[in-house]
């Protein structure tokens, strides 16, 4: 049997949740305070996941601010950063504008988090 | 002299939501004013995602949450000065501005709100001792440098102090490929948000030294190493923990300080633990007409708890342009054992806006499990169980109407009580 203790991060709240595993199957969870805390313990255990938030460079100088559309796979923060180093994006661009697709091979998009004219 | 309805001094979170309340609840001649040369104040930079949780109950960017606000400001036709500074307040509501081409602009308001947010603490407020070499950053700075202007400030990163923009900056440096040797925290907790110390650190094994301070920076053009040493409960560093990191760049997140020359020029009562101006349940300051909302009155860490703070501040606006504040009798909200401070600093029992009273505050030191006390001259009024009490996180109370009308109160006051201690729980 094994125990993970995990900072539940949904809300500033911040719940300690311990999850037990058997051979990798989930037993119990514990010390959450709502439903939401009991699917974070689950996925960070199962599948943890992260919104890569990062920049890209533009053709016309400076950098536009972008994120996943959906959380990544953890694992894969790094090998989208890779990624994401040679896209240079062409202006104008609005929130929300898909600025790269399937990052990582995630089937995931890159979103635009800001406009540039 | 220009005449102005309502100014709002300060283009950020604050001032975008006090402005477009105030618009939309009937003010015609709104003018904003924000020194830098776009809205959204420290908003863009923070390309990291957990605003709006509260707001818009979906988590978006820094960028992204201020996206909606600036298009909506646009929307209401708003005017806005950017690149404009304001040099001078007085309390008869008249204010001097600054621009490259209008120059000076003497400006008489009806109505104010201040809402020029926060800086950050930097060498000079915490005296480390050592060179003065290039190299050395507050955490917000380094933030500025990397998502807006594109540069990354170092490669081997010493980050002093757990405030969240240190964290953020952390995991933002790490993902760019530089190396984050340690978080080095003088107190024995961190003062981020735990979900911070979560996925910007553990996430990475960026380790994070409780109870260390960096005691001296080396270098003479760049800095290329600090020492860092743990310290003992009264804060002081023991020698014999001394150790040495190499790095390139040391980045400060040592904490934030309302910025407030403004209203101390205005005269305006500054409350001692905030650095912020009092304010009443309307965020009206000691200035009648002259209101604050936002880090101004007080840091916040969510930045929804901001907005909700300043549509309050726009709609006090509002009354009192309508002459509609009625002649409050305000009673002192204070601190007691276990909290440092409570915002608002004054309220008049009887004429609370809407059905509750939102009262904001944060507790002195971490406590697993504690007991909220509120109390009038010795009268309990309320008491409430909190879990999880942490210092850099804001707690925010609500009390009802009837909690506090028809009842003669003369004063409130909040303390907190840990609990469970002695028997190790």
């Amino acid at each position: 049997m094994e125990t993970k203790k995990i900072t539940c991060i949904v809300c500033p709240k911040g719940c300690q949740i311990q999850v037990k595993l058997n051979n990798g199957e989930i037993v119990s969870i514990e010390g959450y305070e709502c439903k939401r805390g009991i699917d974070y313990a689950k996925n960070e255990v199962l599948d943890p996941r992260r919104t890569l938030t990062t920049t890209l460079k533009l053709s016309t100088g400076g950098v536009l601010p972008v994120r996943t559309k959906e959380p990544i796979p953890k694992k894969l923060l790094k090998k989208a950063m890779l990624e994401t180093k040679d896209i240079i994006v062409e202006p104008p661009v609005k929130v929300g504008d898909v600025v790269g697709e399937n990052i990582a091979g995630t089937g995931i998009d890159l979103i635009a988090t800001g406009n540039v004219e | 002299m220009i005449n102005k309805e309502l100014v709002v001094i300060g283009g950020g979170p604050a001032g975008l939501a006090a402005a477009i309340e105030a618009k939309k609840n009937g003010v015609e001649d709104v003018l904003l004013i924000e020194r830098d040369s776009r809205l959204g104040g420290i908003l863009p930079q923070c390309i990291h995602n957990g605003f709006g949780l509260h707001i818009f109950k979906e988590e978006l960017t820094g960028p992204e949450y201020a996206h909606r606000f600036i298009e909506e400001l646009e929307d209401l036709n708003i005017e806005v000065l950017l690149d404009t500074m304001v040099i001078d307040l007085n309390e008869n509501k008249q204010l001097t501005a600054v621009n490259r081409e209008k120059g000076l602009m003497q400006i008489q308001a009806d109505a104010i709100i201040l809402t020029m947010g926060c800086r950050e603490r930097t060498r000079g407020a915490i005296n480390i001792p050592g060179f003065r070499p290039a190299g050395i950053f507050t955490a917000g700075t380094a933030q500025r440098f990397v998502n807006i202007e594109g540069y990354m400030p170092g490669k081997e990163i010493v980050i002093l102090g757990s405030g969240d923009i240190g964290l953020i900056m952390a995991r933002r440096f790490t993902l760019e490929g530089a190396k984050v040797k340690c978080v080095a925290e003088i107190m024995p907790y961190s003062n981020g948000l735990t979900r911070n110390v979560v996925q910007c650190l553990e996430d990475f094994g960026i380790p994070l030294l409780l109870s260390h301070t960096v005691v001296y920076i080396h270098g003479n053009s760049r800095i290329e190493g600090v020492t860092i040493a743990q310290v003992d409960e009264n804060l002081k560093p023991i020698p014999s923990t001394e150790k040495y990191y190499s790095c390139d760049t040391l980045l400060l997140s040592v904490g934030l300080i309302p910025e407030n020359e403004l209203s101390k020029m205005a005269s305006i009562k500054i409350h001692d633990v905030t650095g912020g101006p009092v304010v009443n349940q309307r965020v009206e300051t000691s200035v009648p007409g002259i209101f604050a909302c936002g880090n101004v009155v007080h840091v916040h860490d969510l930045v929804d708890f901001v907005t909700m703070e300043s549509r309050l501040a726009g709609l006090g606006a509002v009354d009192y342009l309508k002459d509609k504040i009625p002649s409050d009798e305000y009673i002192s909200v204070s601190a007691g054992p276990g909290i440092s401070y409570v915002v608002p600093h004054l309220v008049d029992p009887e004429k609370i806006l809407g059905e509750k009273q939102n009262f904001f505050m944060r507790s002195t030191k971490p406590m697993e499990k504690a007991r909220l006390f509120i109390e009038s001259d010795k009268n309990l009024i309320r008491t409430r169980v909190l879990q999880h009490v942490r210092p850099s996180e804001m707690i925010s109370i609500e009390l009802k109407k009837e909690d506090l009308a028809n009842k003669d109160l003369k004063s409130l006051r909040f303390f907190l009580q840990e609990e469970g201690v002695a028997d190790g729980n």
